[in-house]
């Protein structure tokens, strides 16, 4: 960044302090594009510039796009405006407290973390990584899954596109709300049956009939990152970015103690900087499990938000629950409310001679539509076909 | 008619009984100066609908809604031919003896046309101006918002038989979301977003004067710093300040000066939709709540 000293800045023209301003919200990762900085410098010709809850409110109202870039919104404009002329380092390293009181008083834990996460505008770099270690809980596993992101090479991915393809295909064959044209199907459809009875002033009409159309399939994925399962990380990265390409409607969720919706983070980008947010967001990265209180609070918190009609439900674990059997059995019942088919893939099944036996899997047998094999990408395989076959 | 300041946003508004802080105000007030539409998100209950509602009527607009649905399609969202009038139309002619060649060939005029809410925006012919509502375009279907992001940036309508409309003047639109599903970006970089948010005590206090002019100061307090607390509870789902006016308006209604355990407890369902939340609501020491809440009157 080799922006002029600050006497440079007083000479700068209103524009060039906007285009600065999105600049520095691009570093902190919201995506501001030309457009939207062109709006931006339309409305501040309409309002009191003077005013600093106005020229807020219409830098808001252009630049911000959701909810949960809010905090990080309020941090950089704090960062950039108030503290005028603009200082020349990166807004979050500056004062982390005030940040994060910031984040604090406009959301919970999950925005700080992505605050402090999105505020250093070397995320994205490799030497960003022991920072942003310290940031979550330092732990073995986050060692272990930054190795993994390096493992994931494009054969891998290429593999994870074409089996999650069929596997999206096994899930999606119900009828839709949306209709098509069939010839001797379906539904009689009026407008183009009258149509076409129309070409003969309504004297023969030959009846056109439509059905429904396969509807696109709406998959929430709930993924175990308890210690247990970290050896899958890399499994589970492929799948989650080649499901994500397959199914722009893809919910998902991580969990070991606690559930963090990831939804937002996927949809950011490449899945390197996914997983680096994963884990900066998501409480309890490779700790320990306690899927009945993380599904339970999924629930009561995020069910009704994520899941809508026919929402295929996946859950990815080894099963491996150290929290009350009461709490899990609950947990199944109110998720089987929510989900049209609830499935469960688990890695061990994938072994020869592996039994269902931990408490958690049992207590969740009852509940499943399917419960399937998946420790690698090959095994999505059978899953598809078993699905198809279903 | 149009809001010539942000100040007067506030007070035209105001007198329809919405009362908004100076974020949403200047959001507003931009929106229909840059002509571009304005997205609002929040929680259900929290005034979404009720603000398009209140700006058509501040600005003179004619409301025109689109109650979103998965499966919205082009005949009941756009236009439909009124195949009925049509056939009618057909058989008059025959009657009437018009030459063999020419039956049938004003059937696709605009007087065939039915307009549905999206065509009817368009078609609004100047100095009436429409205020569009789309509302929950998060229960739409990925089809709908595509055929949505086309028409919100030319406003124009293509209809096959007759050519393409084009609106004389673009309709002021607003659209709403409870964010059940995430809405694809390129819609939103369309508009202006804002979030709106449960309304603090003084703005909730005030919107209850507002919407019942009648209301005792003190039941209107009472009652607002009971929703406040009820929102830091751990419920499935938050009583937006929909639900305080409709609390507010039932307490009078049940002749309530002030409220009490016994009063609460019985009318919960007013303001907490889930059997769960109500439970939970009716298990606390209800006594204790509102004298706690009453002291940090006090100490304010």
């Amino acid at each position: 960044m080799a922006e002029p000293p600050a006497a440079g800045a007083r000479t700068r023209t209103l524009p060039d302090h906007v285009v600065a301003f999105a600049r520095r919200l691009r570093e902190a990762g919201l995506p501001v594009s030309p457009a939207e900085v062109i709006d931006l410098c339309r409305a501040l010709e309409l309002i009191d510039i003077a005013r600093h809850d106005e020229v807020r409110a219409a830098a808001r109202a252009t630049l911000v796009r959701a909810r949960d870039q809010l905090p990080v919104f309020e941090a950089v404009f704090d960062a950039y405006w108030l503290h005028h002329p603009p200082s020349l380092q990166p807004p979050a390293p500056a004062d982390p407290g005030q940040h994060a009181a910031a984040a604090a008083a406009a959301g919970g834990d999950r925005e700080r973390e992505l605050l402090l996460d999105d505020g250093s505008p070397e995320a994205d770099d490799e030497s960003a990584h022991p920072r942003d270690a310290e940031l979550v809980t330092a732990s073995a596993i986050d060692v272990l899954a930054h190795r993994d992101i390096g493992s994931l090479d494009e054969h891998e991915l290429q593999l994870a596109r074409s089996r999650v393809r069929e596997l999206v295909r096994g899930l999606a064959n119900r009828p839709g709300h949306r209709h098509r044209r069939h010839a001797r199907r379906g539904d009689v459809d009026l407008r183009h049956s009258l149509r076409r009875a129309q070409r003969h002033g309504f004297e023969t009409i030959e009846i056109v009939r439509r059905e429904r159309r396969i509807t696109r399939l709406r998959l929430l994925l709930l993924c175990d990152i308890s210690g247990s399962m970290a050896r899958y990380s890399t499994f589970f990265l492929a799948f989650v970015h080649a499901l994500r390409e397959e199914l722009p409607a893809l919910e998902a969720a991580v969990f070991a103690t606690r559930l963090t919706p990831v939804t937002e983070l996927l949809h950011r980008g490449d899945p390197l900087r996914s997983l680096v947010g994963l884990q900066n967001a998501a409480r309890g990265w490779g700790g320990g499990t306690d899927i009945g209180r993380a599904l339970g609070e999924f629930n009561e918190r995020f069910a009704q938000r994520m899941v809508r009609t026919r929402t295929v439900v996946v859950i990815l674990s080894d099963g491996w629950d150290r929290g009350d059997p009461a709490a899990m059995r609950n947990a199944m019942a109110g998720l089987r409310r929510w989900a049209d088919t609830l499935v469960w893939l688990n890695p061990l099944l994938g072994h020869d001679g592996y039994q269902p036996l931990c408490r958690g899997m049992r207590t969740a047998l009852p509940y499943l539509d399917h419960f399937l094999p998946a420790h690698d990408l090959a095994s999505l395989a059978a899953v598809a076909a078993r699905l198809r076959g279903l | 008619m149009a809001f010539d300041s942000i100040d007067n946003v506030i007070e035209r508004c105001a007198r329809h009984g919405y009362v908004m802080d100076r974020t949403l105000a200047t959001t507003v007030y931009l929106a229909t100066r840059l002509d571009k539409p304005l997205f609002l998100e929040g929680e259900p209950g929290v005034g979404k609908t009720e603000l398009a509602k209140v700006m058509a009527l501040a600005l003179d607009a004619e409301l025109i809604r689109l109650q979103c649905y998965e499966g919205l399609d082009v005949a009941s969202a756009v236009y439909e031919w009124n195949y009925a009038r049509q056939m009618l139309e057909i058989r008059l002619q025959e009657a009437r003896g018009v030459e063999r060649a020419r039956i049938g060939e004003n059937i696709h005029s605009g007087e065939f046309l039915l307009e549905r809410p999206l065509l009817r925006a368009l078609r609004l012919a100047p100095p009436a101006r429409a205020l569009l509502l789309i509302d929950e375009v998060d229960r739409s279907d990925e089809e709908f918002e595509a055929y949505l992001l086309e028409l919100l940036s030319d406003f124009q309508i293509s209809i096959p038989e007759i050519g393409t409309l084009r609106a004389e003047r673009p309709p002021l639109v607003v659209l709403t979301s409870n964010r059940t599903r995430a809405l694809h970006d390129a819609l939103k970089r369309r508009c202006l977003y804002h979030w709106i948010d449960y309304p603090d005590l003084e703005r909730e206090q005030a919107i209850v004067r507002a919407r019942i002019p009648g209301i005792d100061r003190r039941l209107s307090a009472q009652v607002c710093r009971f929703m406040q607390w009820l929102r830091e509870q751990d419920l499935q789902k938050n009583p937006g300040a929909a639900e305080t006016v409709d609390w507010a308006r039932a307490l009078l209604a049940l002749g309530s000066e002030e409220l009490d355990p016994r009063t609460v407890a019985d009318t919960l369902g007013w303001i907490l939709k889930y059997k769960a939340d109500i439970d939970t609501i009716r298990g606390r020491d209800l006594g204790a709540v509102l004298a706690g809440l009453a002291a940090d009157t006090l100490d304010g």
